[in-house]
């Protein structure tokens, strides 16, 4: 890691080295200090102190211009940031803390006429507002404000970074670390009684369960399918899964006027009198998702024991008895953070029930006695191939994509920003597909990453979405790798890594490969092969 | 009244908690001068250190950086005898 700062970092170095933290180089913050910085830096880290308080020192500091000081005063950190962010380094950036001195220390509970805390929240916010949308990216909540007892250090150190903020700041940067490991979820299936709307409808009738806003319980329930709602907006699919009458239950969830869920929500139900976990696989094997990555809301304390019992790994949220409690802790469960969002992520259900449509296509092609191809060439689909840079403006999605894919993902090999930005600053060769149809979008649907070793080609990542196996899209995304390894004359070895989730990667190299070899003579045979599939390729690398 | 003894153990956990390799060090080495192998950070870490035991024991308000560096050389020991006069005194 490097430090960026305008002060004295030394007890930050300190600390960080004993936490296990490498520290490369201390960097003087001033104009164009981003040269100092080597090209391939992985982590940055920039810790502000000086830039501002300095400016609060002076005599005539006027409060009003607060547009020009932040153009002035802050063009070095833009620069920095606008720089060193195209250079593809995570950045970390503690936001500026309020000083002990220039901050509204008579009245603490408004702000002041000329309010120094409401300064420092608008340079803070006008940061984030500025860089927030770069993936690489990550403001930390830092030190908040600043207490006096840092007097001491902060005119001996010129710092306002000792032991106590210095400590603070690490452990922020070691949780989002840690946070970045946390396997994300895909699926939510909830059950519909005392779950997202209070009452039982079968004993109850429609009339009489509540989710409106116009009673406290109804309120509670009300929240709870908000709640659920922005989470299907985040990413998540959300199915249903309950027993009851299924045309009951269905005009309740879509025709109740109080409830907020239309069909359009909602990927996948199962109502019917059969065991959840049964509903539950049939959901997951309709969905190709796996249970490891559902998570199961139900408010019976059976259902959530039988579902256990029987879906090995799924994660279950049970509905409190304090049913004050439900909609916090649906908001901060950790089963349904999602990290950073991407714009796949907001269509997910759309796709899914596209992928329905061609399904039903399918089935309609197969009735006639139709063939794949003739199914393939129906759907009129188009893949973009394109390489990764450090700049890809869709690296949060590849990552995502690395860390989603089990089924058809060569290695298993988990990604982060850090490793990812490793990979492409190390000039290896990596390519993303985006595949569309007209049905619509599936967006970015794979990605291909190899190295060449003087001699050999050697793929050592490969994944694909599983919502669009089985229509070529496996094969057409070799075609950059064949033509490298032809311009080249060079065989291509796959370096596939058993994680036992992976079947469907093995097969598919076990078939075009031997041993996961491909010579030279047999790329340019598939090049030609594949150049005559009937889906259209986009070549943009 | 701080005893001699009580000074010294001050100092010697001020210098266990701030010097990575501390067992080098006893009250007989250089602490500041030519002579010294610490980083005058960690000089002026370990000084803000022993000021803040000596406030936990009730002895406010003592800035020992300034007479401190009012020496051009001193031991371990020599720091301790002036900790014991500058709040005996």
């Amino acid at each position: 890691m490097i430090i960026i700062s305008d002060s004295n970092t030394y007890l930050f170095e300190k600390i960080a080295k004993k936490s296990g933290i490498e520290i490369n180089q201390v960097v003087s913050l001033a104009p164009e200090c981003e040269k100092n910085i080597p090209k391939n830096c992985k982590e940055i880290i920039i810790l502000l102190s000086e830039l501002i308080y300095k400016k609060f020192k002076l005599k005539n500091f006027e409060f009003d211009n607060f547009d020009n000081f932040f153009e002035n005063e802050f063009k070095t950190i833009n620069d920095l940031l606008s720089n060193l962010l195209r250079n593809g380094s995570v950045i970390y950036f503690p936001i500026i803390p309020k000083h002990f001195i220039y901050s509204d220390k008579y009245f603490s509970f408004f702000y002041e006429k000329h309010s120094y805390d409401n300064y420092l929240e608008n340079i803070n916010q006008k940061l984030y507002e500025k860089y927030n949308h770069f993936s690489n990216i990550i403001f930390l909540k830092g030190i908040v404000k600043l207490s006096p007892d840092i007097s001491k250090i902060y005119y001996r150190f010129s710092s306002i970074y000792d032991e106590k903020n210095s400590i603070k700041i690490i452990s922020q940067y070691l949780a989002y670390k840690e946070s970045l490991k946390i396997k994300k979820k895909k699926l939510i299936i909830f059950d519909l009684d005392n779950t997202i709307w209070k009452g039982i409808i079968g004993d109850d009738s429609i009339n009489g369960v509540r989710m409106d806003l116009s009673d406290p319980i109804g309120a509670v329930f009300n929240n709870v399918q908000n709640i659920l709602l922005k989470y299907k907006e985040n990413g998540f699919l959300l199915a249903v899964c309950s027993k009851n009458d299924q045309e009951l239950a269905l005009k309740c969830l879509f025709d109740h006027p109080a409830s907020l869920f239309s069909r359009d929500d909602i990927v996948s139900y199962r109502v019917n009198w059969n065991a959840k976990s049964q509903n539950i696989k049939e959901i997951c094997k309709e969905l190709n998702i796996s249970v490891l990555d559902t998570v199961f809301v139900d408010d019976s304390d059976y259902e959530c024991d039988e579902v256990r019992e029987n879906c090995e790994g799924i994660s279950i949220f049970k509905v409190p008895k304090n049913i004050y409690n439900y909609p916090f802790e649906l908001s901060n469960n950790s089963f349904f953070y999602l990290g950073s969002l991407n714009k796949e992520d907001k269509r997910r259900t759309d796709m899914y029930k596209d992928n329905q449509k061609r399904k039903d296509i399918y089935n309609e092609v197969i009735k006639e006695k139709g063939t794949k191809e003739k199914w393939i060439k129906s759907l009129e689909i188009k893949l973009s191939i394109n390489k990764i840079t450090p700049n890809s403006s869709n690296k949060d999605r590849i990552i995502q994509l690395f860390n989603r894919t089990n089924q058809f993902n060569l290695t298993g090999n988990k990604f982060n920003t850090l490793l990812l930005n490793e990979k492409l600053i190390e000039d290896n060769l990596y390519f993303y597909g985006s595949v569309s149809d007209r049905i619509g979008s599936e967006g970015l649907i794979s990605v291909i990453g190899c190295k060449y070793d003087g001699k050999n080609l050697l793929v050592e990542n490969y994944i694909l979405s599983c919502r669009v196996f089985g229509r070529y899209i496996e094969e057409l995304m070799l075609l950059p790798i064949f033509d490298y390894a032809i311009s080249k004359k060079s065989d291509i070895y796959f370096e596939f890594v058993d994680t036992g989730r992976n079947k469907v990667s093995k097969e598919f190299i076990s078939k075009l490969t031997n041993n996961n070899h491909l010579s030279l003579k047999n790329i340019v045979k598939l090049q030609t092969k594949f150049s005559k599939l009937p889906v259209e390729v986009i070549n943009n690398y | 009244m701080l005893k001699k003894s009580d000074i010294n153990s001050i100092l010697i956990q001020s210098i266990n908690e701030v010097l990575e390799n501390s067992e080098q060090f006893n009250l007989e080495s250089c602490f500041i001068g030519e002579d010294s192998i610490i980083e005058s950070i960690d000089i002026v870490q370990i000084i803000s250190l022993v000021e803040d035991k000596l406030e936990e024991k009730g002895f406010e308000g003592f800035d020992l950086l300034e007479k401190t560096f009012e020496n051009n050389n001193l031991k371990f020991s020599d720091f301790s005898d002036l900790i014991e006069k500058e709040i005996n005194n």
